[in-house]
């Protein structure tokens, strides 16, 4: 249960991060582009930054999913009952780590994206600038994504 | 003192308690009225009691005839239970009429009247009364020969009518037709001004007995190996009471090149065991006295059990022991098993295994399937096993039950055996836990979808109109709209 929980938490949390940035930019780049449609082109940069969290969102996913196998607690070993409640437990908080990250990596992106869109549509030299915060808004999720391989790292429920 | 309660209302009352008995073919409601004579006098019949014929026949018939200008009519009927009145009587409508019971109904209102929601064989009672009866007594097949009956006001009549029985087809036509028979009768009664108490039931209830689950269902135990129907053997050895059905035994080895690995499986059942008891008592250095005679003043008993079937023999030791000196909490300790198969196969010698045996006193302890604790699972030692490729040794017992008690030559508590028909304690120490680790999963899972599920009704529950640029001082939009 911990372990698919943490699954679970991974996938969406994360895809809900990126949602709710390619909400806020998506918005704001339709606003400002009514007025000023150079700017829809080169904002999509924006929306990928937010997809790339729910990526990582994905790829955490598949890869607690791998460690997942069966065991008895009434007939295996003690060593094997133990480390696969272990593993779950680590399971799950591989996928809160990453879950968490990614949603507030993608909130702020969408807001960083969104508050770019706005001033490209006003002034478009201020557009490059502006990228560079969204990118250290971006380093953040990969944080995320670090700890949690971390985290995973030999573990295995069940002993096949 | 039930003069006058609504007929509704008092089968919905029956119906509630009889939902949670089992429900004997035997015991049938009677409802009891009388135009003339108060029934307050009859004792009422307490939530669930069920009234014996006896008890039926000096509380509430032989009152009923004591006068001797009473008569007592009594329909009988070969079945009514209270899932008749619930079925036919139309009893969640306030304004009913009682449905296929309607001059019933109708008699139980407007008279003094009485509901007994379950007597046991009221027929017997009323054989009774019509023995020790004085007055005269009539047995009447249908309503038209009541009609033709020479019936004297001022005597006292017994009139026993024998209604249709009830033959499951159309059961609410059948209802319907008897009722309409009491109705003519009760006229026919009232006609001639007899003044009477009648009292309608049956011979049984004959509802279908439902199986009342009681208690929690965990662990299904697999009986797909078992086509007989052995449920296990229970047996009273020297103050142990011990109740089981199967050991099993499984030795799983490593495969050979490159197929699946090779088990060894072993069943032996409970049906003549060979168990003895011995009582001991700790000794300074640790260690265990036993002796097998039994002289009452023990804390610890070390229990022996063999089992022997035409596979092979093993030999299960373990020892359980009072917790405290007062006998108020007993666990079992690690034992040994030794296994010797009957033909080829792995042979086993003083290998540990543990259970979590344990209670208090006063309670047995059961378990459906027991198992061996973690910590005696690591089978790498070879000294005890032969050969050397055993991967894992799962040893199990299935529907065990044990009750020991100790201290009770102190007069500490505990239960005495010595009786051997005594039967296990009702109260039980169960080896799972209530909440079990599937329930508790089922739970939080289903909480987290349901935050989900509310933090998503508040969002949709936050949604209000754009209001930001409107201005009331403003002129208001008209629109205007070609036919």
């Amino acid at each position: 249960m911990w372990a698919c929980l943490g699954i679970g938490l991974a996938i969406s949390l994360s895809v809900v991060g990126a949602a709710w940035g390619i909400l806020t930019t998506g918005a704001s780049i339709l606003g400002g582009g009514v007025k000023a449609p150079r700017i829809k082109t080169k904002n999509l940069i924006s929306i990928i930054f937010c997809e790339a969290v729910a990526i990582y969102g994905i790829i955490m996913a598949i890869v607690i999913t791998n460690n997942i196998g069966s065991f008895n607690q009434y007939t295996d070993s003690e060593d094997a009952v133990l480390k696969s409640y272990q593993a779950g437990y680590k399971m799950f908080a591989a996928g809160l780590t990453v879950g968490v990250c990614n949603i507030s990596c993608g909130i702020c992106v969408g807001i960083v994206g969104s508050g770019a869109a706005l001033a490209d549509a006003q002034n478009s030299t201020l557009f490059v600038k502006i990228l560079i915060i969204e990118i250290f808004g971006s380093a953040i999720g990969l944080f995320g994504v670090i700890v949690s391989i971390l985290q995973i790292a030999g573990s295995k429920i069940g002993t096949d | 003192m039930i003069p006058n309660v609504k007929m509704s209302q008092m089968l919905i009352f029956g119906v509630l308690f009889t939902f949670f008995m089992l429900v004997n073919t035997d015991k049938t409601p009677a409802l009891i009225w009388s135009p003339n004579r108060p029934l307050s006098g009859l004792s009422p019949s307490y939530a669930g009691e069920t009234i014996q014929a006896d008890h039926f026949l000096d509380n509430y018939l032989t009152p009923l005839t004591t006068d001797p200008a009473q008569s007592l009519i009594v329909f009988v009927q070969n079945k009514l239970s209270v899932e008749d009145f619930t079925k036919h009587a139309d009893v969640y409508n306030p304004n009913s009429d009682g449905g296929a019971f309607r001059n019933v109904k109708a008699a139980m209102d407007e008279n003094f009247s009485v509901h007994l929601p379950e007597i046991a064989s009221p027929t017997s009672a009323v054989q009774k009364l019509s023995t020790s009866f004085t007055g005269e007594r009539v047995t009447v097949d249908s309503p038209t020969d009541l009609e033709n009956m020479d019936l004297k006001p001022g005597t006292q009549y017994l009139i026993i009518i024998s209604l249709k029985p009830i033959s499951g087809k159309d059961e609410f036509s059948e209802f319907k037709m008897n009722d309409e028979d009491i109705g003519k009768c009760l006229h026919h009664l009232s006609r001639r001004g007899l003044q009477y108490s009648a009292v309608y039931t049956a011979e049984a209830s004959q509802v279908s007995e439902e199986a009342v689950h009681s208690g929690r269902q965990l662990l299904a135990a697999e009986d797909a190996a078992d086509n007989t129907t052995y449920n296990g053997t229970f047996y009273n050895v020297q103050n142990v009471l011990m109740y089981l059905q199967y050991v099993n035994l499984t030795i799983t080895r490593k495969a050979i090149g490159a197929g699946k690995p090779r088990l060894e499986t072993y069943q032996w059942n409970f049906k003549t065991p060979n168990i003895t008891v011995e009582q001991c008592n700790d000794t300074i250095n640790g260690s265990l006295d036993c002796v097998a005679t039994p002289h009452g003043d023990y804390n610890a008993l070390r229990i022996n059990m063999t089992f022997d079937n035409s596979n092979g023999t093993a030999n299960l030791r373990f020892t359980i022991k009072q917790t405290d000196n007062m006998g108020s909490q007993w666990k079992s300790t690690r034992g040994t098993v030794d296994l010797t198969p009957s033909s080829e196969g792995v042979t086993l010698t003083g290998m540990d295994v543990d259970y979590n045996i344990e209670s208090i006193r006063g309670f047995c302890f059961h378990c459906a399937r027991l198992y061996t604790k973690p910590s005696v699972r690591n089978f790498t030692s070879n000294a005890t096993v032969y050969p050397s490729d055993v991967e894992k040794i799962t040893l199990t017992m299935t529907r065990f039950q044990i009750e020991v008690s100790f201290n009770t030559s102190k007069g500490l508590g505990g239960r005495d055996f010595t009786n051997t028909s005594i039967p296990f304690s009702t109260d039980v120490w169960e080896c799972v836990e209530f909440f079990t680790v599937p329930i508790w999963m089922g739970i939080i899972s289903t909480l987290f979808l349901i935050l989900i599920l509310f933090y998503g009704l508040t969002m949709i529950a936050n949604i209000t109109t754009m209001d930001r640029f409107d201005d009331p001082k403003a002129k208001t939009i008209t629109v205007t709209v070609n036919e």
